[in-house]
């Protein structure tokens, strides 16, 4: 039974939830070994090792199925005697409801503290147990495996979003709780969320400040006023060109009524499309005597409209 | 005289020419109907209701003076109060008055009553006559929104700022949704201007001149709040609420204080120019 399985790879994305801050995550190799003969075993198995021979306590277990039916866990901790021994925390766990089909073939699974039989605290290695009896499926295995301590709110969001409702067990116990599904990471948050005011007093005010609440309304009736000017856009453009020696702007007017020749010069506009082609005194007088040298014309506007001054 | 007896002759029963006290009891007898119908057939109900309706939405201080006022320019616009030609159309000035009367008459936070003023004011600037063409154009508007800002209490330097943004040219036609946009752009400006008066009266406690590290620490939340960039996000608003919240803005101040050692006052002109500034970088400029 082949199949070596990397250290953790990333957390499945799953319905566009953030990446999770990781637990300490076992730096030893995954294995995957199963029985020796070619003909498929049905079983394989995992070992989990925390790097340096640490010991952790967990919180919750995630993985994702590939066609694994039935798990167990078994965890190393610290016996009474003071040496380590394994323990059962969890047995024949049924990830597919029927082996032969493609049911939690590729499900999420999140396994919780309070599932497992025994403690896991203190826990130097984990090791999984996965049995596959159906002859369909030629290679099983779970796939990014996650191990969570405690403390960390930010996993409960991520338990098997396949299934909204919840997953029973053999035992009768929900598998997820469908309200963690809605937790928001806290990553998510805006930046200038964070950065509210604790809710003590800071106790070292000046005593002269003028009154904030006074402040706090004018400056904010202030804010609305440029709000709402800002928003309202002049909605009819004034419909206005200028030409300057390097451009050109042939164009209609946006508003053909009230139309009024401008005193310098300018055409007279033809019915329909107007041909501004000619110039409009600038105010500031910055530019004098312009000659429009680039001015296409189609061949149906009469080119004696223009006038320039 | 002659007239009065005209009507009394149309109400039914022709009562005998004589002392006004006989005919108001005649009328009360028999003419209650008459009452209405003249008034209607005058059309004083219809002046009258008018004359109720504009005072409603303008909601003045003094209501007699602002009917009076009312009533005098209905009797100098109606055209045949007067009969001559230089009343049909007063000139420009007397025009621009009469506009700037329309459009001060409701607050621009009334959308509707400022709405329907703006275009009233707009129908007599831009009114033709006999040597005039119709329609409003660039010098009349620039002309009255020059007027709007001067009377109220905005610093100059910030009236002339926001004109330069909003204003079109001379010979340009003025479409009437520029034309509202440029005189609620005017108005907003002098709203603004008198909060900021205010404010300034709340930081300066009551002496004239405020501590200038309170001051722009207070401008510079207002700015960072307005920010830039796109204000079509509902969030934005949460976000101004939390900066510019009591607590947010004690937290400001108090910080200002601590960090600069010495402070110079701002006066009042100097912290109106700067706050206006604020407001005036955010007008959009018409094109």
């Amino acid at each position: 039974m082949s199949g070596a399985a990397g250290p953790g790879p990333g957390p499945p994305a799953g319905q566009g939830r953030s990446p999770l801050p990781c637990a300490p995550r076992p730096a030893a190799a995954l294995q995957l070994a199963g029985g020796a003969e070619p003909a498929r075993p049905g079983v394989a198995v995992i070992d989990l090792r925390f790097p340096r021979g640490a010991a952790a306590d967990v919180q919750e277990i995630v993985f994702r199925n590939f066609y694994t039916a039935f798990l167990s866990v078994r965890v190393q901790r610290p016996g009474p005697s003071g040496s380590r021994r394994w323990v059962t925390c969890l047995r024949d766990y049924c990830l597919m409801p029927c082996p032969h089909t493609e049911e939690g073939s590729q499900d999420y699974f999140s396994l919780r503290r309070h599932q497992m039989l025994c403690d896991v605290d203190q826990v130097t290695a984990v090791r999984f147990i996965l049995r596959q009896p159906s002859p369909v499926w030629l290679h099983f295995t779970i796939e990014e495996l996650q191990i969570f301590p405690p403390g960390q709110k930010v996993s409960r969001g991520r338990c098997c979003p396949s299934c909204q409702a919840g997953m029973e067990v053999g035992s009768g116990t929900l598998l997820c709780d469908p309200l963690d599904l809605f937790q928001s990471p806290q990553r998510d948050f805006p930046s200038w969320l964070s950065q509210l005011t604790p809710p003590e007093q800071p106790a070292s005010l000046h005593g002269e400040l003028p009154d904030p609440e006074k402040v706090s309304t004018e400056v904010q009736q202030m804010w609305v006023l440029t709000e709402v000017i800002r928003a309202r856009q002049a909605a009819a453009r004034i419909g206005r060109f200028d030409v300057s020696p390097a451009t050109l702007l042939v164009g209609a007017p946006a508003s053909p009524h009230c139309w009024r020749s401008p005193p310098g010069g300018g055409c007279s506009r033809r019915d329909g499309v107007g041909v501004w082609g000619g110039l409009s005194r600038q105010s500031d007088g910055a530019v004098q005597g312009l000659t429009v040298a680039l001015l296409q014309v189609d061949g149906c506007y009469d080119i004696n409209l223009l006038s320039y001054t | 005289m002659a007239a009065y007896e005209k009507r009394r002759a149309a109400a039914a029963p022709a009562p005998a020419a004589g002392s006004g006290l006989a005919e108001p009891a005649r009328a009360a007898a028999g003419g209650l109907e008459s009452e209405a119908e003249f008034l209607l057939r005058a059309g004083v109900t219809a002046m009258v209701r008018e004359a109720l309706l504009k005072v409603l939405e303008a909601r003045p201080e003094e209501p007699v003076s602002f009917l009076a006022d009312y009533f005098e320019r209905l009797v100098l616009g109606s055209p045949g109060a007067a009969g001559e030609a230089a009343a049909e159309l007063p000139g420009p000035p007397q025009r621009l008055a009469r506009a700037l009367w329309y459009v001060r008459l409701a607050h621009h936070s009334h959308r509707t009553a400022f709405d329907s003023n703006a275009g009233a004011a707009y129908e007599v600037l831009g009114a033709g006559g006999r040597r005039r063409k119709a329609g409003v154009d660039g010098r009349l508007y620039s002309e009255l929104l020059r007027r709007i800002c001067q009377h109220g209490g905005a610093p100059a330097e910030a009236a002339a700022a926001l004109l330069g943004r909003v204003r079109c040219r001379d010979h340009e036609a003025v479409p009437f949704d520029v034309f509202r946009y440029g005189v609620l752009t005017c108005f907003v400006l002098l709203e603004f201007a008198a909060k900021a008066d205010a404010l300034f009266g709340v930081l300066d406690g009551g002496s004239g001149a405020a501590d200038g590290r309170v001051c722009q620490a207070v401008l510079r939340a207002l700015e960072d709040a307005l920010g830039t960039g796109n204000f079509s996000l509902p969030s934005r608003y949460l976000e101004a609420g939390s900066k510019l919240g009591p607590d947010g803005l004690a937290l400001a101040m108090d910080r200002a204080l601590q960090e600069r050692k010495l402070g110079t006052s701002m006066s009042r002109d100097e912290f109106l120019k700067k706050a206006t500034a604020l407001f005036v970088a955010r007008v959009k400029p018409i094109e």
